[in-house]
């Protein structure tokens, strides 16, 4: 029996590493998808300019947080790996539901939290994060930039007066490349 | 008497000599000129002949040679008389044959001697 | 078209303009090509800020892929116009976006190897590629093409400006230099047309015009004072040549002068020459006409006289005999007359012949038996055996010696008169002295002066008193002279008279100068060796010196032979080998140091001496070579004689007395002359 449940589970993790390599394939032309995401995520963090006070020393690291399931897996890391910005290197932090979302810089809100957002969006509300996600509405409900996808590109949208309220300067180059999208009307307002 | 032959043409002369010698004693025979000088030497056979150098027809040079070449003259001595006394005459006379010559104007005297001279000399002979 | 050959206005315009244009055409496109050059540069660093701007404004959109922003951004490139072509490439080198304008395009990859920012100018287009970053990384190139048009258009206009300015300024200098020129090129063709002016007029009073004072100016001045020049050349010309039309013409009179003078003396000559020939005919003619008749004269009253004495009527003979006396005297008179016209008229000849002398004094002597006695004068005579012979003229010695003799008996009364005959040597030549000496009247000094003279005051006188025709003694002079003798009188009056002749024993033949070598050699001359003693060689090449020196020597009683060269000379001197030779320096062919040299050499004639008659001064060489003395021309006529007669002397003591004469001599007149009983001993 046990043999049985080993086999079954190494096949399971075969085809699961296969569904993960089909995944991977699938995850390939997704992974495309989301290495060009990550380069867009890099990117972002080129054309976005933190207040001073985000980070505590100059040296300090851009801190790029995955709250939820991390799509990403080893391709932002890759990205971003031996990248400075500013005289600051990249760190790819996978955080999970109710982590601390404080040392971010950034934070790519999966599309797993989707039920999650305002919890996350409130807790961000002020801070220096530039929220990324890829879930429909984030942009509208707050979150400062939204990747879409549109046929086969990858497009993002970008709200600004959440850029404001992060106290974060987007740059007209990227903001030129985005589709702005208002704040909601049905969008809260902070406190 | 010697008989001399005078052949002189000068008239003169002929007629002065001829008689101071036939004064002399000679008998004298005249001729005018050369070729009857040569022509009365031989018919008269004279013991002496004076012979003038300047003559006419034939001067005294020719008949001198004549008659010496003739055999029948040769002995008969011949003084010549020549107003020159030149070498060249002289000469020419004795090569002609002549025995003696005198110059002229004659002196007599001398000449006289001459012809005695000769005619010992032929008596000699 | 030949260049050279241009005018000076066209040269000069010529000059200006191409100058002017070089300078300005090279200015122009200096200035044209550098301001092309920095536009250029310009450009391209516009277009790289450009692409640098736009390679900026397109990282975003390269780093999001996003290409419509890129191709939004490209196509903002329609403003410039000049920019054909651009394209952003994916760093992979594909092309990502594009803009591309009048169908220019660009490859649609790129290569690792472009790259690389920068730009670069290919076939007239500006390329520039600039890579796009992001944060650092490359997100991309961007291709910018830039036809160049601005930069074309400005060299367009540009160059147009220029050529514009180029034919602008080119007629300007055209037109200056037109004008200014005339500033060189009018002086000078005015000095051209002047020159043709005066060439062709032959004047030369025109003179050019002074315009400035530069070297043109010089020029003119220079040409004014050469034709000031020449005006006074030409004038002077001019004058010179009427001068010498006028020499020219005074000579062709004095020509025809000449011409005259010389017919006419021609004629005279022709006319002396007849005369001469005229006198010798009378000389001979008179001689025998004169003589004849008085012969008649004198033969007939010798005659009459024998015939009247035979008869003795002694008073005719007196009378008779004075007849004789006149006839004798006259004929006397008429010989020496006739004598002294022969001498004077130069026709008088020697007859040479070698005779004996003792013979023919005796036969004279003979003769003066009567002369002696008249005066009762005593006659001694001296003549010593073995006198020997002479050759010479024996009627002229004879006649000298009756002549002397004859005087002396005269002018001596009971006295005595002497004969004394003698050889002797002097200055190396041998003589026969002949002294007639008497115990007569004397001569006083006065009368010794002017004794051989003809006609002299005191021989007439003297004539008269004593007889004789008074010009015997003049006679016998000239015979003695003739014979290149010498005659001399010593006397103190009132105690007698010595006159001696000395006559050379071997006379030469009078000859007739002659300044031909080799003809004048006598065919009486001995063949033997023993030098001919009078003889000089004279070896010159100069006619006139030839002829100078043989006539002073032939004076001086030697007998000149003359060559005209070395060669001639040497042969001359061979054949008669003479007492002396002179010798000229300066000749053609042989010089005078090579003949002395040839003299020397051989033994024949290297005893012979030599003197050296040049202009050269030379004595040392002369003397190396052998020469006896040297004189230097123009010659001192004494001292060559008297250094002639040193070397007779030196001579003729060392030879041998002249021998036996020759075995041909004639003797026979001497021997009929002589009685063959009358061989006795010689009296003294």
């Amino acid at each position: 029996m046990r043999y049985l449940r080993l086999t079954i589970a190494a096949l399971l993790c075969m085809s699961l590493a296969s569904g993960g390599a089909n995944a991977q394939s699938a995850d390939s032309s997704e992974s495309s998808e989301y290495l060009i995401k990550a380069g867009f995520i890099y990117n972002f963090a080129q054309l976005v300019q933190w207040p001073p006070a985000a980070f505590v020393q100059p040296d300090s690291p851009i801190v790029i947080g995955i709250l939820g399931v991390d799509p990403f897996g080893e391709l932002i890391d890759r990205v971003v790996q031996n990248k400075k910005l500013d005289g600051r290197s990249l760190i790819v932090k996978r955080l999970k539901r109710g982590a601390s979302l404080k040392e971010c810089s950034i934070l790519f809100v999966s599309s797993s939290e989707a039920a999650h957002l305002e919890e996350v969006l409130q807790s961000t509300k002020g801070l220096p994060i530039l929220t990324i996600g890829e879930i429909p509405g984030f942009a509208v409900r707050g979150g400062i930039i939204n990747l879409t996808l549109e046929g086969n590109r990858v497009r993002f949208e970008v709200n600004i007066e959440a850029a404001k309220q992060a106290n974060l300067n987007i740059s007209s180059r990227l903001l030129a490349l985005a589709r702005i999208v208002p704040q909601s009307a049905d969008g809260k307002r902070s406190e | 008497m010697p008989k001399i032959l005078l052949v002189e043409d000068n008239e003169m002369n002929r007629d002065m000599l001829s008689r101071r010698l036939e004064r002399k004693g000679y008998r004298v025979v005249l001729a005018q000129d050369g070729r009857q000088g040569y022509l009365l030497a031989h018919s008269e056979r004279p013991d002496l002949i004076l012979m003038d150098l300047s003559l006419p027809v034939m001067d005294g040079w020719e008949v001198t040679r004549l008659l010496k070449g003739n055999g029948s003259t040769s002995h008969i001595p011949i003084i010549v008389l020549t107003a020159h006394a030149l070498l060249s005459d002289r000469a020419k006379a004795f090569d002609a044959g002549c025995d003696d010559y005198d110059t002229k104007p004659v002196e007599f005297g001398r000449l006289s001697e001459k012809i005695e001279n000769l005619l010992v000399v032929r008596k000699e002979s | 078209m030949n260049l050279q050959n241009l005018s000076i206005k066209r040269k000069l315009m010529l000059i200006t303009m191409l100058t002017s244009s070089v300078a300005l055409v090279l200015s122009s496109v200096s200035f044209l090509i550098y301001d092309l050059m920095s536009f250029r540069r310009q450009l391209s660093q516009d277009l790289m800020t450009q692409a640098e701007i736009i390679g900026f404004n397109s990282g975003a959109a390269m780093a999001f892929k996003d290409e419509a922003a890129a191709t939004a951004t490209l196509s903002a490139l329609k403003a410039k116009d000049d920019i054909v072509a651009a394209a952003l490439y994916s760093p992979e080198g594909k092309m990502f976006a594009h803009y591309f304008q009048a169908d220019k395009t660009l490859p649609s990859s790129l290569d690792a190897g472009s790259q690389q920012s920068g730009y670069r100018f290919e076939g007239g287009y500006l390329r520039v590629l600039q890579q796009v970053k992001m944060n650092g990384e490359r997100v991309g190139t961007l291709y910018l093409l830039s036809d160049m048009r601005q930069w074309n258009l400005r060299a367009k206009r540009y160059t147009s400006i220029i050529v514009i300015v180029v034919l602008i300024c080119g007629s300007l200098a055209l037109l200056l230099s037109s004008r200014l020129q005339k500033l060189i090129s009018k002086p000078i063709l005015h000095l051209e047309d002047t020159m043709r002016m005066v060439s062709s007029n032959k004047n030369y009073e025109i003179r050019a015009t002074r315009f400035y004072g530069d070297e043109i100016g010089r020029l003119i001045d220079g040409f004014n004072t050469m034709l000031s020049e020449i005006q006074l050349r030409d004038t002077a010309l001019q004058r010179a040549n009427n001068e010498l039309q006028t020499s020219t013409h005074e000579l062709e009179v004095e020509i025809i002068h000449r011409k005259r003078t010389q017919d006419e003396l021609l004629t005279a000559k022709q006319a002396a020459e007849q005369a001469n020939r005229a006198k010798s005919a009378f000389l001979a003619n008179m001689s025998h006409e004169l003589r004849t008749p008085l012969n008649a004269i004198i033969g007939y009253s010798e005659m009459l006289e024998e015939e009247v004495q035979d008869i003795g009527k002694i008073s005719n003979v007196r009378d008779l005999q004075k007849i004789q006396a006149a006839g004798k005297h006259l004929l006397a008179l008429i010989n020496d007359v006739l004598d002294l016209s022969k001498i004077e008229a130069g026709k008088m000849q020697l007859h040479i012949e070698m005779f004996d002398i003792a013979s023919m004094i005796e036969e004279m002597v003979t003769t003066l038996k009567p002369a002696i006695a008249k005066n009762a004068n005593a006659f001694q005579l001296h003549v010593p055996e073995n006198l020997g012979t002479m050759r010479g003229d024996v009627t002229k010695v004879r006649q000298i010696l009756l002549n002397l003799l004859s005087n002396a008996c005269k002018f001596t009364d009971h006295g005595t008169v002497s004969l004394d005959v003698d050889r002797m040597t002097t200055a190396g030549q041998e003589w026969i002295q002949f002294r007639v000496s008497d115990t007569g009247i004397g001569i006083s000094t006065e009368q010794q002066e002017n004794l051989f003279q003809e006609f002299t005051q005191a021989d007439i006188s003297i004539s008269r008193k004593y007889g004789g025709t008074g010009l015997g003694l003049a006679i016998s002079h000239r015979f003695v002279q003739l014979m290149k003798g010498r005659i001399m009188v010593e006397s103190t009056p009132g105690q007698g008279a010595v006159f001696t002749v000395h006559l050379p024993v071997q006379a030469a033949a009078e000859q007739p100068e002659s300044s031909r070598s080799g003809q004048t050699v006598s065919s009486e001359a001995a063949p033997q060796v023993t030098a001919n003693a009078d003889t000089i060689l004279v070896i010159d090449d100069d006619l006139a010196v030839r002829d100078l020196m043989s006539r002073s020597l032939t004076k001086m009683g030697f007998r000149v032979v003359a060559a005209a060269g070395g060669e001639e000379g040497l042969r001359l001197a061979k054949q008669l080998r003479p007492l002396v030779i002179t010798l000229d320096v300066i000749m053609p062919d042989w010089d005078g140091w090579t003949v002395l040299n040839k003299l020397k050499a051989d033994s024949d004639l290297a005893e012979i001496p030599v003197i050296m008659v040049t202009i050269v001064d030379n004595e040392a060489m002369g003397r190396d070579l052998g020469a006896s003395s040297y004189l230097i021309k123009p010659v001192d006529r004494e001292r060559l004689v008297a250094l002639i007669e040193k070397h007779r002397a030196a001579r003729f003591s060392t030879v041998a007395k002249t021998g036996v004469p020759p075995a041909n001599w004639s003797s026979r007149s001497q021997r009929s002359s002589r009685k063959p009983e009358v061989v006795g001993p010689r009296r003294h």
